[in-house]
């Protein structure tokens, strides 16, 4: 349970830390 | 630390390794050195639970990788050929990281972390992203992530492939510091001579798949009649280059250059 917590944190930083998937992400719905 | 007997690794009809045998005492800084495609990486592949031998046996610290994998793990760690780092993590989350999957103690893991990054020199840098760091430093924090949970071996595959003199002479005084502070035993491939002249206290020297030679620095120059240990390995490897079949790393890199032409 505590690695898969650690993959997903690993994860949620990697997706804060990226403009282009932040910008996708909100841009795509309003599309 | 290591027993290694009749070790064996067949891929098709190509013997890559041909029963080699050996042992690394405990504590022992051991240099395992040889051309391209002399069966190094295979071997390191086998003792680290990643490739299965075709024939012999292994034994790390009592344990065969073979059948107790999982708490083979757990007693090394590991430098590989290319780097391993998430470079979207700073270098204190990368250590956390893994930390956390290795199962370092909660209570303990801070404490060791800044131990380490302390200890190779980059502590100040702990909150910098690792895109941003040199060659060298991203090596040494690769290192320092393989000591963080206390393994008994350390396994490096060429660790300083590409890095400049200063850069390599500062990282094997932290390997030095560190195995003889915690008594890790190190296990290590190079193609730098000087480099395992100056750290190794063993040395053995493999050609197609087989062990030529091994022994301390003296004895290695007296079996070759030689002043140095690039002589002797000349001397007992040929000076003829070698080819070397392209592993996955190498194909994916050759697979992006085609993709941006």
């Amino acid at each position: 349970m505590n690695a898969i917590y650690i993959l997903w944190l690993r994860s949620q930083k990697h997706f804060v830390r990226s403009k282009a998937q932040i910008v996708s992400s909100l841009g795509q719905p309003l599309l | 630390m290591i027993e290694v007997d009749d070790l064996a690794c067949k891929f098709g009809d190509f013997e890559a390794v041909k029963g080699i045998s050996f042992r690394v005492a405990p504590g022992e800084i051991f240099a395992f050195l040889g051309p391209n495609g002399a069966g190094k990486t295979t071997t390191i592949k086998m003792l680290t639970t990643l490739l299965k031998p075709t024939r012999g046996s292994i034994r790390i610290d009592g344990l065969n990788p073979t059948s107790h994998s999982s708490d083979v793990r757990r007693r090394f760690g590991i430098v590989f050929q290319d780097p391993s780092l998430d470079i979207v993590l700073t270098a204190m989350e990368n250590l956390q990281l893994h930390a956390a999957l290795y199962g370092v103690p909660r209570g303990q893991r801070h404490e060791r972390i800044e131990k380490l990054l302390r200890q190779f020199e980059l502590w100040e840098k702990r909150d910098q992203v690792t895109a941003t760091f040199s060659g060298g430093m991203k090596r040494r924090l690769e290192i320092a992530r393989g000591f963080l949970h206390t393994p008994k071996v350390l396994f490096l595959d060429e660790p300083t492939l590409g890095l400049d003199p200063q850069s390599r002479h500062q990282l094997w005084n932290h390997v030095r510091a560190v195995n003889q502070a915690e008594g890790v035993t190190v296990f290590l491939t190079t193609h730098y001579m000087d480099e395992a002249e100056r750290v190794a206290q063993r040395i053995a020297i493999v050609d197609h798949g087989s062990i030529v030679a091994m022994g301390t620095l003296a004895e290695l120059k007296a079996q070759t009649g030689t002043e140095s240990l690039e002589a002797a390995f000349l001397k007992l490897t040929g000076t003829t280059v070698r080819d070397e079949a392209a592993s996955s790393a190498d194909q994916m890199r050759q697979f992006m250059k085609a993709w941006r032409r």
